[in-house]
């Protein structure tokens, strides 16, 4: 079975760079860095642990920079190229990285010595809390120290936690009058006549009503239904002016 | 006032502050001069550290606080049960000492030491209580700058950040020079 290297081990690409140098018992130095340039390559294509993208991200452009410096050590120096136009970098590229990787391999080892020093530091317990004799509790813990700033701004990071999402409304769909145009069309075509009344069924809403009276007189007006009504506010009567086209009659 | 009744009133404000207390504060409740103060305060921590007593007077955070000896510590974790906190990552703790030493600094310029983002380990970090916003830089895009607060001094035992482990000559000499 393949060895899988696990990145997540490693607190980032830095991390990783130094451990290989020290694994190999190197100091930190331009020849040290193009010694491990194949492992630490070998190490970020071969991670199947990895699926956070940023992550892998951080640790593949490290390894196009080691890869420039392990091309520049390959390829016969050329005296003519201006460093400055050297498009595979300058030896400054290379000191910057080791520099680089000092600095973090100094401050790599700091937090480590932090790690010691805390966990011997909670070996001592400081009293927070004390009672006078008479029980009453003089000393409560030591508030947390919160400042309008503090609380105003753990509220903006907090904020988008508590977004409710906004209420949805479901809104009936309702035709348009072209649409309730084609509708009345279809439905005059295999009819007789139509009481609107009944078209619009029990309680329709308002926009309904509209929409179907505004239908109601485009097709009058374009002279293909008459249309009666016998008595104010009564029912409505829609005919096709030649009848009806369909064969089926309901 | 007789030099052991002073040792003793301070003894009993050290305890009933229960948190780190200056000489400055001290000598104000007691009504002493800070000269005095000290005086009666060196005595007092000789008398408490060189006995066989179980607590201990200590100098953290630019104050005095007593503290229960570390030998004992299991026994009081027993007694008290706190809830236990998971240490901090490798990652975290690294953090905190970019932050220790380059204060204040901004996430870019942490990011740039240690290659990789810190948002994640900043959040905790300052839910821990080990640094803090110190307000904003000034320069583009204003941003946030991150130092340590008195929480990181306490658990790091110390008095102030001059007492933080000296940096070795190597990155005195590199600090400024360009990134």
């Amino acid at each position: 079975m393949a060895y899988q290297i696990k990145l997540d081990n490693f607190s980032g690409p830095f991390d990783l760079l130094c451990h290989l140098i020290e694994n190999a018992e190197l100091d930190i130095c331009a020849i040290s860095l193009a010694q491990v340039v194949d492992q630490y390559v070998s190490y970020v294509t071969s991670a199947q642990d990895c699926t956070d993208l940023d992550a892998i991200g951080e640790f593949l452009i490290l390894a196009t920079r080691l890869l420039l410096i392990k091309v520049r050590v390959l390829l016969p120096s050329n005296q003519h190229v201006d460093p400055e136009q050297d498009e595979l970098g300058s030896d400054q590229d290379t000191q910057q990285l080791v520099h680089h990787l000092r600095q973090y391999r100094l401050f790599r080892d700091l937090g480590r010595k932090f790690g010691e020093i805390m966990e011997k530091e909670a070996a001592y317990t400081a009293i927070t809390s004390v009672q006078c004799e008479d029980g009453e509790l003089i000393s409560k813990p030591e508030p947390l120290l919160l400042e309008l700033d503090t609380i105003v701004s753990a509220w903006v990071r907090m904020a988008p936690l508590f977004v409710r999402p906004s209420p949805m409304t479901f809104m009936p769909k309702y035709h348009t009058v072209e649409e309730e145009l084609l509708d009345l069309k279809t439905y005059l075509d295999c009819r007789q006549s139509l009481s609107i009344k009944r078209y619009l069924g029990n309680n329709p809403s308002r926009l309904r009503l509209v929409t179907v009276l505004l239908a109601v007189l485009e097709l009058w007006r374009q002279g293909n239904v008459s249309v009666w009504q016998a008595i104010r506010f009564g029912d409505i009567l829609v005919a096709h002016k030649e009848g009806p086209t369909c064969k089926s009659n309901h | 006032m007789q030099e052991q009744s002073l040792i003793a009133l301070l003894e009993a404000m050290l305890f009933a502050a229960a948190r780190p207390v200056t000489v400055k504060e001290l000598s104000a409740a007691a009504e002493l001069s800070e000269a005095n103060t000290e005086l009666a305060l060196a005595e007092l921590k000789r008398q408490v550290n060189n006995s066989c007593r179980g607590v201990l007077l200590r100098e953290v955070a630019g104050g005095l606080q007593f503290f229960t000896r570390s030998e004992y510590s299991q026994y009081i974790q027993r007694l008290l049960q706190p809830p236990e906190k998971p240490r901090l990552s490798q990652a975290a703790l690294e953090t905190l000492a970019i932050i220790a030493y380059r204060q204040p600094i901004t996430r870019m310029e942490i990011e740039s030491v240690r290659g990789v983002r810190v948002d994640a380990v900043l959040s905790t970090l300052q839910e821990r209580g080990l640094i803090t916003e110190k307000g904003r830089k000034d320069s583009p895009g204003r941003p946030i700058i991150y130092g340590t607060t008195t929480t990181f001094l306490k658990c790091l035992g110390l008095n102030s950040l001059e007492d933080l482990p000296h940096l070795p000559s190597e990155e005195t000499n590199t600090h400024k020079s360009p990134e």
